[in-house]
């Protein structure tokens, strides 16, 4: 079996590059990657709370802890299982759904249209407290969910404050 | 022949072994309630309780396991996995012997684990929880589609201490050698009729045959990665004992040394001797009683087998 790229220890300037991003953008504090350490593999950054020394270690490790950013040709992207991890740390760009209705349609990987207080670009979606995950912002559009897939629901039940 | 006729057929084999035979089978056909693991990384289980019952789900805890509710009554979700609470990653859905496993492994937090065949990840996420995200798992896949359940599952219950690694468990590399690994190995799931009959009355001896050959070579192989002093959990949800004692016997003639399985429920050792189908009788050496036989008819759950084994210290 053939691996993939495996994931290499992020130099000192690209963890420097991403605390910047995450404090500029969404107003979190440095201090939150105490603990974890930060990988790259491809166009992607990974946080880990493990032992670093372990992911060189073995054969095809293909993923290191929880995916943070990615890359493209717009700047980086966070992922919504990132933003759920530090986003309660988020003093910015941070969008409150208001009822049920935005939240069912961000959980489904809708649009919530309407203007936002808010930059434009992705921003941590939160309902009651909790985050939810990645939105991407524009005043034309509005909130755009940017829920993988997986993380997707289109169930009528189960919002969890009534 | 229909499906229950070639289920209880196949599953004729075990006659001789099989406590109450009888009621081990009539239990084939008694459904099994879902039972869910609260996400300790995130909230109480009596959080967890509360927020589901006022949707109108019926929980009742599991008396030897304080993370865990059997789901009397979904409500209107209709199926324990379509709430926003699970999309969330509050808990799991997990049936209770694969909680087993983890628990006779018992991973504390710093510990460094390796979960040889780890997908879809419950137990990789109830180890996870255990060592309170500290430490840190190898969990390894060879399945493309299966890693990415478990990356999907690990993600949802925010767990950051996982490296996924995807090789075929018989040729892992490593240069770290690894203090415990839990081998829950690919098997033929007898112990899942109650959930999917049409899948054990399909069965046949010669899958069975194929997988007892793969699981020792996985078995070599994590001993191989196993450093001295570590423990090996070896575990499969399936009754044939080509799959069970035929490759814990295998590690102990390596010079695996079998410890005794402690567990709150009821269970059957090891068993020492047994004849198939066509007349074959094994003989397993003592150490095989040391592990364990979970039957569904002793506690309402499905069925596991479940050994664990110590490799000596360098001499």
């Amino acid at each position: 079996m053939r691996c993939s790229g495996s994931p290499r220890p992020a130099e000192p300037h690209e963890v420097e590059e991403f605390l910047d991003y995450l404090e500029g953008r969404f107003g979190i504090p440095r201090e939150f990657l105490r603990g974890y350490s930060v990988f790259v593999s491809g166009d992607s950054l990974w946080v880990f709370s493990g032992d670093a020394s372990v992911p060189g270690a073995v054969s095809c490790a293909e993923s290191i802890g929880v995916r943070a950013l990615k890359g493209s040709g717009k700047g980086p992207k966070p992922t919504s299982a990132f933003l759920r991890l530090v986003g309660r740390h988020a003093t910015k760009n941070v969008v409150d759904l208001e009822d049920e209705g935005q939240l069912l349609a961000f959980m489904g990987g809708g649009i919530i249209s309407g203007e936002f207080p808010v930059d434009p670009g992705y921003v941590v979606v939160r309902f009651g407290g909790e985050v939810l995950g990645c939105g991407l912002y524009s005043p034309r559009l509005g909130i755009v969910s940017q829920l993988p897939s997986h993380m997707r629901s289109s169930s009528s039940w189960g919002v969890f404050q009534e | 022949m229909s499906a229950r006729e070639r289920l209880i057929s196949h599953l004729s084999r075990y006659r001789s072994i099989i406590p109450d035979f009888d009621s081990f089978i009539d239990y084939q056909f008694r459904p099994l309630s879902p039972t869910i693991r609260t996400n300790t990384l995130l909230l109480e289980p009596g959080e967890l309780a509360s927020m589901l019952s006022s949707r109108g789900m019926r929980l009742s805890a599991v008396p030897w396991h304080p993370w865990f509710f059997r789901v009397d009554d979904p409500g209107q979700v209709g199926n324990p996995g379509r709430t926003l609470e699970h999309l969330l990653g509050y808990y799991y859905v997990q049936e209770l012997t694969s909680a087993l496993p983890p628990m006779v492994l018992s991973p504390r937090p710093g510990d460094l684990v390796l979960d040889v065949a780890a997908a879809p990840g419950s137990k990789t996420t109830q180890m996870a929880q255990m060592m309170r995200n500290s430490g840190t798992i190898v969990a390894n896949d060879v399945d493309y589609r299966r890693m990415g359940a478990l990356r999907s599952n690990v993600d949802r219950l925010r767990i950051t201490n996982v490296v996924m690694t995807r090789n075929d468990g018989r040729r892992i590399q490593s240069s770290v050698a690894f203090p415990r690994i839990l081998l829950d190995a690919p098997c033929s799931s007898e112990g899942i009729a109650r959930r999917s009959p049409e899948h054990v009355a399909k069965l046949t001896l010669t899958q069975i045959r194929g997988l007892s050959r793969l699981q020792m070579s996985l078995i070599r192989r994590s001993i191989d990665l196993l450093e001295p002093g570590g423990l090996l959990v070896y575990s499969v949800c399936t009754f044939a004992p080509e799959e069970a004692e035929l490759v814990v016997d295998h590690a102990i003639s390596l010079g695996m040394e079998p410890e005794e399985v402690r567990l709150p429920l009821r269970s059957e050792p090891g068993v020492r001797e047994w004849v198939d189908e066509r007349g074959r009788h094994y003989r397993f050496s003592p150490g095989v009683e040391m592990a364990v036989r979970i039957y569904p008819h002793l506690n309402d759950t499905g069925g596991m087998f479940i050994a664990l084994l110590r490799k000596p210290e360098a001499r």
